[in-house]
């Protein structure tokens, strides 16, 4: 791929490639670094390039996750694992466990923005990363597997988990309103829900 | 039929299938009809999927907004893939980047100390003493000296150049307050200035508040380097601050071709060579002094 032709599709992608660096690093400065660095790393890698669907963002998004854990790494001054670098622990959760109870169907989800927003902040890093990749950018699975470098059990593993801590703050969110506009009946009325089957 | 960890076999297909659904991940006709089937046993599921593409939507909703992207970077990024373009190596402009990232963060490049301006000004002295034959300074800027012909800004990938360029040269500066020994090495030399990739004949750079150095109060922003006896004016204001500048004099000026830019109270200057790569072990001496990666040379775009 000619450089020219590489600006035009993948600068196309630098705002959403730079929003997941600002979620990864929390600073902008280091951001900008890290997408600067991305798309030289793409340029450089431009020629062995493949369409796999999805176009250049997926890609993208992989050299992105790779210098960034490259950095940790180096700073760290030795290679470390995904997992260690985030303190998790081994029981990564499967996406068959039994699902938590809650009942966002009962959420005012006006009243719950700034408490999501709070409560994605919190997830590690991991989890955040295929939340956003999943919410935001909107990818499949193969794409965010692709990304991360792991099987897609264990994407759906993180996904699942990631929406298992947001679910449960929410619900609790939804205890503490206790309303909803158009009068439904909500957890803390004594509600359901239809959350558990279990 | 249970697993290992005790989990049911048929709940755990059942909770993967709800998820798949919900994400839009259900790929075959067959996977389809199942979750179909599966929904008209347990009507209630169908909440769950609804409750996890809310979510998504909210996620999105709150997660995904316009964000301010600083507006610099995609000038940034360009000018970094022209360099990779003419032929530096990504790895290297990454280093570069690396490199500025952490002067930043720790920038200290006057070292305030007579030692250090003494040994400077030798460094500085061996890269100009056969140049200095007459001033070079923009007369259309503000204390210039009146006596060159034209200067203009130099466009495009020089200014990340020349930006990166002080940020070595800050750190040469820690290195001669700190070593006698690399001042020496480099005067042996010509500066082929190997952290660019740069095939440069000249380089220089020169701490405006060492003692050899005095403001003529005659026009207030105007600095006078003394050099061998040739005296050599800087104009020291907010209009040449970080600006590169290509000097253009007279027709048989030494100094025609070299770029020259000020950042704080030092003033950088440097030529490429005419032709060709250096010797490569002048290019690994300047590799070690500099702390640099060595690599292949490239011309001044």
């Amino acid at each position: 791929m000619q450089r020219d032709e590489f600006e035009i599709r993948a600068l196309e992608h630098m705002e959403s490639v730079y929003r997941m660096a600002l979620q990864l690093t929390r600073h902008a400065d280091e951001a900008s670094d890290l997408v600067q660095e991305t798309y030289l790393k793409a340029l450089r890698a431009s020629g062995s390039f493949e369409e796999q669907g999805g176009g250049i963002r997926p890609w993208l998004f992989k050299i992105l996750h790779n210098a960034f854990y490259t950095k940790i790494a180096k700073a760290r001054r030795g290679p470390i694992a995904v997992e260690a670098f985030h303190g998790e622990e081994s029981s990564e959760q499967r996406p068959d466990e039994p699902r938590p109870a809650y009942d966002l169907g009962s959420l005012d989800w006006d009243h719950v923005d700034g408490r999501l927003k709070a409560a994605i902040d919190a997830l590690s890093p991991e989890y955040r990363e295929v939340l956003l990749l999943w919410g935001v950018e909107g990818m499949k699975y193969r794409e965010i597997a692709l990304i991360m470098e792991v099987p897609i059990g264990t994407i759906m593993s993180r996904l699942h988990r990631a929406r298992a801590i947001l679910a449960q703050q929410l619900s609790s969110l939804a205890g503490e309103v206790g309303f909803r506009p158009d009068g439904e009946q909500t957890l803390a009325d004594g509600g359901t829900g239809s959350g558990d089957p279990e | 039929m249970k697993l290992k960890n005790g989990t049911d076999m048929e709940s755990m297909s059942r909770e993967n299938l709800i998820q798949r659904a919900a994400d839009g991940e259900l790929t075959t006709p067959q996977e389809v009809a199942a979750f179909e089937r599966h929904l008209a046993e347990i009507p209630a599921d169908g909440a769950v999927v609804e409750d996890i593409r809310q979510l998504r939507e909210a996620v999105a909703r709150v997660m995904g907004g316009e964000v301010a992207v600083p507006a610099d970077l995609r000038e940034r990024i360009v000018r970094a893939l022209e360099l990779v373009e003419v032929g530096v190596e990504a790895d290297a402009v990454i280093g570069r980047v690396d490199a500025a990232v952490e002067t930043r963060q720790q920038r200290r490049w006057l070292v305030p100390s007579g030692f250090a301006a003494g040994i400077l000004l030798l460094v500085g002295a061996a890269f100009l003493i056969s140049l200095m034959t007459k001033n070079v300074i923009d007369p259309n800027l503000v204390g210039g000296t009146g006596n060159a012909n034209t200067s203009r800004e130099i466009p495009g990938p020089a200014e990340w150049l020349h930006t990166n360029l002080s940020d070595a040269s800050g750190r040469l500066h820690d290195e001669l307050g700190a070593e006698y020994g690399v001042a020496t090495s480099l005067q042996e030399h010509d500066l082929n200035f190997l952290g660019m990739k740069l095939d440069v004949e000249m380089f220089g750079s020169f701490a405006l508040h060492y003692a050899s150095s005095t403001e003529d109060t005659s026009e207030a922003t105007h600095w006078i380097l003394q050099l061998n006896g040739v005296e050599f004016g800087v104009p020291v204001n907010e209009m040449t601050e970080g600006v590169a500048y290509l000097i253009e004099n007279e027709a048989d000026s030494p100094l025609n071709g070299c770029l020259s830019w000020r950042t704080g109270e030092i003033v950088h200057f440097f030529r490429c060579a005419a032709g060709g790569a250096q010797e490569i072990d002048q290019m690994e001496v300047l590799a070690r002094t500099l702390g640099m990666p060595a690599g292949e040379v490239v011309k001044m775009p």
